[in-house]
């Protein structure tokens, strides 16, 4: 299959990694959206910090995400995740995958890799459907198939300056943010 | 304010909460204002310790060396210096080091902690016999209940994990956090009946209008709604449940509505709400 071209918005690109530093000894996971038929990813939305593992809260959030689309006629194009320990997308990032994928067969996961964050590359390696159930890396020759829009080329080490001086991830709130309430 | 950043930090200290860019902040303010006291000892360990966690070196490198003139010879100490060599990459030294510190006391529980955490980034699976081990010596620690069943969900052992959430609640019975986790285990396992139960069991552990004025658990009530919506749709899901504690259809028909009205309740506005009334009214399109 081959892969589709997607551009992400500096905020799209920028939003994973925010939320990734608000939270660095945990996992976090977030989706991405973009307008129907188009294959620009304007929109990033953090979902969970914590529990990972469990269902409810990441079943949750992704029903509200779905509704927030159709009355923004969006859709989610894919899932972010950057996990406390181990490489790829994880039992659960292909778990949520799977079920996204009976929405939209071209669903994609983008996994916050730091070898290439501290080198100040593009800071994912994105993971498509293969013909089968399961996801595999973009190999790097497909590289261009995820690529930052327009002039923000050197976007991935100005962000990581702005985090540093002005410390921007501090105001990120996801879904269970939202939820600590009691 | 000094002795409002003093609290803080040393709230912090008392839960263990990790906030390791803050602890830097606020921990070199107050240090340089000379304004510590008594404090001041417990603060650089948990200065060390953050510096650590952001890669600062240097930074732990000088409370490690401050913390040693000032209390030699103390294993407590000697812990930082095996965390040191930890963030170092260098794994087998901070081996060599707590296994040190187990030779002259074999009940240092923070020893036999760091070793523990030490094959979670090297080996994760063979984390959970290790775990078993020290639990059966230290069995009322309530971190290594918690770390265990977050391993087991780690690897899917759904069962194994709300087990030894099992010995966490009765380790903590007063913890409602470990209770709504149970529920949320239970509930990713597809036991229901069991997962209502419990995230129940949370919402009233949390107290009543006099007791606690903060009435919102919306994480609850949504696991709550949740449990229940799977339960309305399949009456006869498996569930460890004996038959005649389970709730009935009739019960669940009206937590639905007050779940809805709880979860509804507790706030939002605009673009938020409109998302979660469509939610809340049409469970059927929960991605699952």
């Amino acid at each position: 299959m081959t892969s589709p071209q997607y551009t992400l918005t500096s905020l799209s690109y920028s939003l994973p990694i925010l939320h990734a530093a608000a939270h660095p000894s945990s996992t976090v996971l977030g989706v991405f959206l973009s307008s129907p038929n188009r294959t620009e990813i304007d929109e990033a939305i953090p979902l969970i910090h914590t529990h990972s593992t469990l269902s409810p809260i990441i079943e949750v959030s992704l029903s509200l995400v779905e509704e927030y689309c159709k009355l923004r006629n969006k859709r989610i194009v894919g899932i972010y995740i950057a996990r406390e320990l181990g490489d790829g997308l994880g039992r659960v990032g292909e778990r949520i995958l799977g079920a996204l994928r009976e929405k939209l067969e071209g669903v994609f996961g983008l996994v916050l890799d730091n070898d290439k964050l501290s080198k100040s590359q593009f800071a994912y390696i994105p993971y498509i459907p293969t013909s089968s159930t399961t996801f595999k890396p973009l190999p790097s020759s497909e590289s261009e198939s995820f690529s930052i829009k327009s002039s923000s080329t050197d976007l991935p080490s100005r962000l990581l300056q702005i985090i540093r001086a002005k410390k921007i991830h501090r105001n990120i709130r996801d879904f269970d943010d939202n939820l600590e309430d009691s | 304010m000094s002795s409002a950043d003093l609290e803080v930090l040393s709230r912090w200290r008392t839960i263990g909460a990790r906030h390791s860019e803050q602890v830097i902040e606020l921990g070199l303010k107050v240090l340089k204002s000379g304004k510590v006291g008594d404090q001041e000892w417990a603060l650089r360990e948990q200065l060390a310790i953050a510096a650590l966690d952001l890669g600062q070196v240097e930074l732990s490198q000088v409370q490690i060396k401050l913390l040693h003139s000032k209390f030699p010879n103390s294993p407590r100490v000697k812990i930082l210096d095996g965390l040191l060599l930890e963030s170092q990459g260098r794994l087998e030294d901070a081996r060599a080091v707590y296994e040190g510190l187990l030779r002259v006391d074999e009940t240092d529980v923070s020893a036999h902690q760091r070793l523990i955490s030490l094959t979670l980034s090297s080996s994760p699976t063979s984390a959970i016999p290790l775990l078993l081990k020290y639990l059966d010596t230290f069995y009322s620690d309530p971190s290594g209940w918690s770390l265990l069943s977050e391993q087991y969900c780690e690897l899917g052992m759904y069962t194994q994990a709300l087990d030894a959430l099992g010995h966490l609640m009765s380790v903590q019975p007063w913890d409602e956090g470990a209770v709504r986790r149970a529920g949320e285990v239970a509930y990713t396992m597809g036991d229901y009946q069991l997962s209502l139960k419990h995230l129940l069991r949370s919402i009233e552990m949390q107290g009543t209008k006099e007791t606690n004025p903060n009435q919102s658990r919306t994480r609850s009530w949504w696991g709550i709604k949740l449990a229940v919506s799977r339960l309305l749709e399949s009456p006869n899901s498996e569930t460890t449940v004996p038959r005649e504690m389970q709730s009935t259809e009739k019960q669940l028909k009206l937590l639905d509505e007050l779940a809805t009205e709880r979860i509804l309740d507790n706030g939002g506005k605009g673009v938020g709400l409109e998302v979660k009334r469509k939610v809340l009214s049409d469970g059927k399109d929960i991605i699952r």
